[in-house]
């Protein structure tokens, strides 16, 4: 065994003392070491000097050396104090509630980002069920989303009984990213829909912010997606994608199972102005939210006064995961108003009639 | 008294017989080490045994680094004495050395 060796054996074992040292309080740290230090040097020497030293006996000299860590560990933790500390600290409320303050801080650390906000932040919203949503019925004539987004906000402004009204505009879509195409399902939506159903994004923003509110090239992404493309990296936050050829950037990721009445929309964008029609591709929906007492048949009148006979109203409940449509209450079915003729033309004339701030219609 | 464990009599012993630091009770007792100097931190603190630096003159006269001894106190051997009516086998063992007990 040469000299070279020898002195790998020594320099690795007193690495590894070195190591274990840091565990070691550190008032006790220097003799500590010294000790180690001293143990190895002679076990060395006596293996030299004995023509001792071989592979076996090297492998158990740096078995010896990582034998140090349980002494280190011994130094820091010995059962004695720690059991005194257990005995005698519990008794003290000090103590208990430095726990309480600990484990409290642990679960803010370790539990995710989103649960916690969902958890700490109260809902934007007192009236998670009544909600009446209103979309067209796609066997009969098309008319712009833009259509039922300004029919809520006349709504919104002639009938005290709604709360809140949000609406979206879902079509097929392509979606470029890191990992690849993918076919999707996309939407344009009104900047305060998610705050009005009482989902908030489990990473990021949505546009509920003045700023993302009319932000153009903002999206938030479904879970899929970020699964998809991202591999549900915090990373996501700031990507770009290509939509259907433009280039848009992640700004938050709604949660896992999140879902809208029309299921499977993987992408959202905000409404912004109006944009070119792209009849029977495009489709709208406008989710009207009752005050709690309201009974939601007083909205039927002016409802389908304004889908005329070509629509559908249902009610639904926001969760946490979206929106859930539900069979209506006294009839236990969905309930369907006739045709919708010419919406874009008689019907939008017709509500402007009853709504005196209903905006222009479409020539 | 604290009541001892068989490895922690084990390595009284061989302190009390003459094996007088880790390296050397570690050969003897055919211990592993991270079971060996926890040992003596525990027995140390809790006075049966006591350590002491070899002075360091001598060390650097023989041009090695000093060694830390250990010694059984009155107490260790107090210990030791039970132990030993414990573990038939210990008692059985430290007669059959034929080193000289301090």
């Amino acid at each position: 065994m040469g000299a070279y060796s020898l002195r790998t054996v020594l320099f690795w074992c007193q690495q590894v003392v070195r190591v274990a040292s840091w565990i070691v309080p550190q008032n006790q740290r220097g003799e500590w070491r010294k000790e180690w230090n001293s143990e190895v040097w002679h076990w060395i020497h006596f293996l030299v000097e004995s023509d001792r030293l071989t592979v076996s006996s090297e492998m158990e000299l740096m078995r010896h050396c990582w034998g140090s860590f349980a002494d280190a560990l011994w130094h820091r933790f010995n059962r004695q104090t720690v059991l005194e500390f257990v005995q005698e600290k519990p008794q003290s409320p000090s103590f208990l509630l430095l726990c309480c303050g600990l484990t409290l801080l642990i679960v803010l650390v370790a539990a995710p980002r989103g649960s916690l906000k969902s958890l700490l932040e109260s809902p934007s919203y007192t009236n998670p069920e009544e909600l009446l949503i209103v979309s067209l019925d796609q066997n009969k004539d098309w008319a712009a989303p833009e259509f039922l987004r300004d029919a809520g906000i006349a709504l919104i402004k002639a009938q005290n009984s709604i709360a809140a009204q949000g609406a979206y505009a879902y079509r097929p879509n392509e979606l470029r990213g890191p990992a690849g195409s993918e076919h999707i399902k996309s939407a344009r939506v009104t900047p305060r829909l998610f705050s009005m159903l009482g989902v908030r994004p489990v990473l990021g923003t949505s546009f509920d912010s003045g700023v993302n509110a009319e932000c153009s090239d903002c999206v938030v992404i479904s879970d899929g997606i970020w699964a998809d493309q991202f591999h549900r990296s915090p990373r996501a936050i700031g990507e770009t994608l290509l939509l259907h050829g433009e280039r848009v950037r992640v700004i938050g990721v709604m949660p896992a199972g999140f879902q809208l009445t029309e299921t499977g929309i993987s992408i959202f964008s905000v409404f912004r102005g109006t944009n070119t029609p792209l009849p029977r591709y495009e489709w709208g929906v406008l989710m009207l939210r009752l005050h709690p007492p309201e009974q939601p048949e007083k909205l039927y009148n002016p409802v389908t006064t304004l889908l005329g006979d070509g629509g559908w109203v249902r009610f639904g409940s926001a969760t946490k995961r979206g929106v859930i449509p539900r069979p209506h209450p006294i009839r236990n079915r969905d309930v369907r108003y006739g045709r919708l003729s010419r919406v874009a033309g008689s019907t939008c004339r017709r509500s402007s009639q009853l709504f005196a701030d209903f905006p222009n219609c479409p020539s | 008294m604290p009541s001892l464990s068989f490895t922690a009599a084990l390595i009284l012993q061989a302190i009390r017989t003459g094996y007088r630091y880790g390296f050397d009770i570690m050969e003897t007792a055919g211990l592993p080490s991270g079971t060996v100097y926890p040992a003596l931190r525990r027995l140390e603190q809790q006075g049966l045994i006591q350590s002491s630096w070899e002075e360091e003159a001598r060390a650097a006269a023989e041009q090695r680094p000093p060694r830390k001894y250990y010694r059984v106190t009155n107490d260790g051997k107090e210990a030791l004495k039970v132990a030993g009516e414990r573990y038939g086998l210990l008692q059985r063992l430290a007669k059959g050395t034929k080193l000289e007990v301090r």
